[in-house]
C-alpha cells in the first residue's frame, strides 16, 4: 500500500492503518530499534511504542515520508527506552560505540539544553551536512543516524572500512569546528 | 550541551538527508537478499546433483547387483543341469542298453536322468527298440519291435527315425562323426540291426494316417 494511503487511513482514524504499517515498515524499524538496544524484546517494544506514537500524532501530523518519519520515532522511542533501562550500565551497542565517538565534538558534558537548543542544533548540523560531499553525507547519516556498524554503512556506502573511518573521523573534527563557528557551546 | 543533545538533534535531520542513505540501504538489502537467494539456490542445485548421482548410483548398483545375483543363480543352475549331464554321460558310458531298455519296458517308464538330463523333459522322453529296414537321409526306416507305450506305438509299425545332427548320415548311410559305437565312414546303423532311439519329438501316431517320424534324441545298438 502506497505511504499516503497508509496515512490518509491514519487521518481516517481506521485501525487497519496500523497494520499496514507493521506489514511494510515493522523489519525497517526492527532495525533501527536493535541497532539502538541490541535487544529483541525491547525492540519489539520499541516497534509496538512507535505504532502507537504514529496512532496518536497522526493527525496532525501528515508526514510526507512516511517511513522516515516512523523510524525518527522509533529513533527516539529507542533512545529513550536505552536512556531510561542504561542509565546505569551502558551495553556495548552501535549507540554506545557511537556516543562515544561522538564525544570527540563536544569537551565537557554541559547540563541539558532546552528542546529550542535541540532543534537549533539540528539546523546546524543540517546545514553542515549539506556542505559535505555526498558519500561523506550518506557515511555520517548512516552511522550516527541509522546507527549502522562501520562495516555495514562502508558496504552500502561503496568504501572500505578503513576509508569509512578515517572519512568520519574528519567528518567529526569538522562538525565540531562548525558547531564552534556557529556559537554552540561545546 | 551534551551527547546526549547532540543525538536528539541529529533524530530532526531533513527527511532527504535520511532517505538518501534509506535508498542505498534498501539496495544493499536487496543486494543481500538477491545473493542469498543466489547461494541457496547454488547449493539447492548443488545438493540436488548430488542427489541424483546417489541415486543413480544406488540405483545402478542395486541392478548390477541384482543383475550378478540373478547370473549367479543361472549359473548355479546350470551348474546342476551339468552336473546331470555329466552323471548323465557317466550312466550312459556304464550301464547296460539292453538292461536299461528292459527297464522301460517293464513299465516303470523311462529311465528320466539317463534320456534328458532335465527334469522337466524327462516326463515326455521314449524309448523304442526299431529294426532297421532302410536308410534314408536324414536317418533310417525301421519296424517297432518293443514299445514302452503301446497307446503311443505299436509293436510293428513302421516309421522313420531322424537322427541328430551328429551323425550326419551320408549318402550311403555311413556316418561322417566319429561316434562310440562306430567310426567316421562307418555305415552308422546298417539294415537288419535293432536299435534303441530315445525321442522325445515324433509326428504321427498309430491311429494316424500320417507317416511316423521320430526326431531321436540318441540311438544306441541293441
Amino acid at each position: 500500500m502506497q505511504d499516503e494511503h497508509i496515512v490518509a487511513l491514519y487521518w481516517e482514524r481506521n485501525e487497519t492503518a496500523i497494520e499496514e504499517t507493521k506489514n511494510k515498515y515493522e523489519r525497517y524499524l526492527f532495525k533501527i530499534a536493535h541497532n539502538i538496544l541490541m535487544d529483541f524484546e525491547d525492540s519489539q517494544e520499541s516497534v509496538n511504542d512507535t505504532y502507537l506514537a504514529a496512532w496518536n500524532s497522526m493527525p496532525p501530523h501528515k508526514p510526507s515520508i512516511l517511513s522516515t518519519y516512523l523510524g525518527k520515532l522509533t529513533r527516539r522511542i529507542s533512545i529513550d527506552i536505552f536512556r531510561k533501562k542504561n542509565r546505569q550500565k551502558r551495553r556495548a551497542s552501535e549507540y554506545t560505540l557511537s556516543l562515544a565517538e561522538l564525544e570527540d565534538c563536544l569537551e565537557g558534558g554541559g547540563t541539558p539544553e532546552e528542546d529550542m537548543e535541540v532543534k537549533l542544533l539540528a539546523d546546524a548540523i543540517n546545514e553542515f551536512l549539506r556542505t559535505l560531499p555526498k558519500d561523506a553525507r550518506n557515511l555520517f547519516v548512516g552511522r550516527y543516524y541509522y546507527l549502522d556498524s562501520l562495516k555495514d554503512v562502508a558496504e552500502y556506502c561503496g568504501m572500505s572500512e578503513s576509508r569509512a573511518k578515517s572519512l568520519l573521523f574528519r567528518t567529526r573534527c569538522n562538525l565540531k569546528v562548525y558547531l564552534e563557528k556557529e556559537g554552540f557551546d561545546i | 550541551m551534551n551527547i546526549d543533545n547532540l543525538h536528539d538533534a541529529l533524530n530532526l535531520l531533513d527527511d532527504e538527508l535520511i532517505e538518501e542513505v534509506e535508498v542505498l540501504r534498501n539496495k544493499r538489502n536487496l543486494e543481500a537478499q538477491r545473493s542469498i537467494r543466489k547461494w541457496v539456490s547454488r547449493w539447492a542445485r548443488v545438493a540436488a546433483s548430488l542427489l541424483l548421482c546417489f541415486v543413480s548410483v544406488y540405483t545402478v548398483g542395486s541392478l548390477f547387483l541384482k543383475g550378478f545375483g540373478g547370473n549367479k543363480k543361472s549359473d548355479t543352475s546350470t551348474g546342476i543341469v551339468g552336473e546331470g549331464t555329466s552323471i548323465e554321460s557317466e550312466n550312459k558310458g556304464n550301464a547296460d542298453d539292453k538292461d536299461r531298455f528292459e527297464e522301460v519296458t517293464d513299465g516303470s517308464g523311462v529311465d528320466e536322468n539317463t534320456s534328458t538330463g532335465t527334469g522337466e523333459a524327462t516326463s515326455d522322453a521314449r524309448e523304442i527298440k526299431v529294426e532297421v529296414t532302410a536308410l534314408v537321409r536324414e536317418g533310417f526306416v525301421g519296424i517297432i519291435k518293443e514299445s514302452a507305450d503301446t497307446e503311443l506305438y505299436t509293436v510293428g509299425t513302421e516309421l522313420t527315425v531322424v537322427l541328430p545332427e551328429e551323425y550326419l548320415i551320408g549318402e550311403n548311410g555311413t556316418t561322417n562323426v566319429e561316434h562310440k559305437d562306430h567310426e567316421v565312414g562307418d555305415v552308422a546303423f546298417p539294415v537288419g540291426t535293432v536299435v534303441i532311439v530315445r525321442f522325445m519329438e515324433k509326428e504321427g501316431t498309430d491311429t494316424s494316417n500320417i507317416e511316423h517320424m521320430v526326431y531321436a534324441d540318441e540311438v544306441t545298438f541293441e
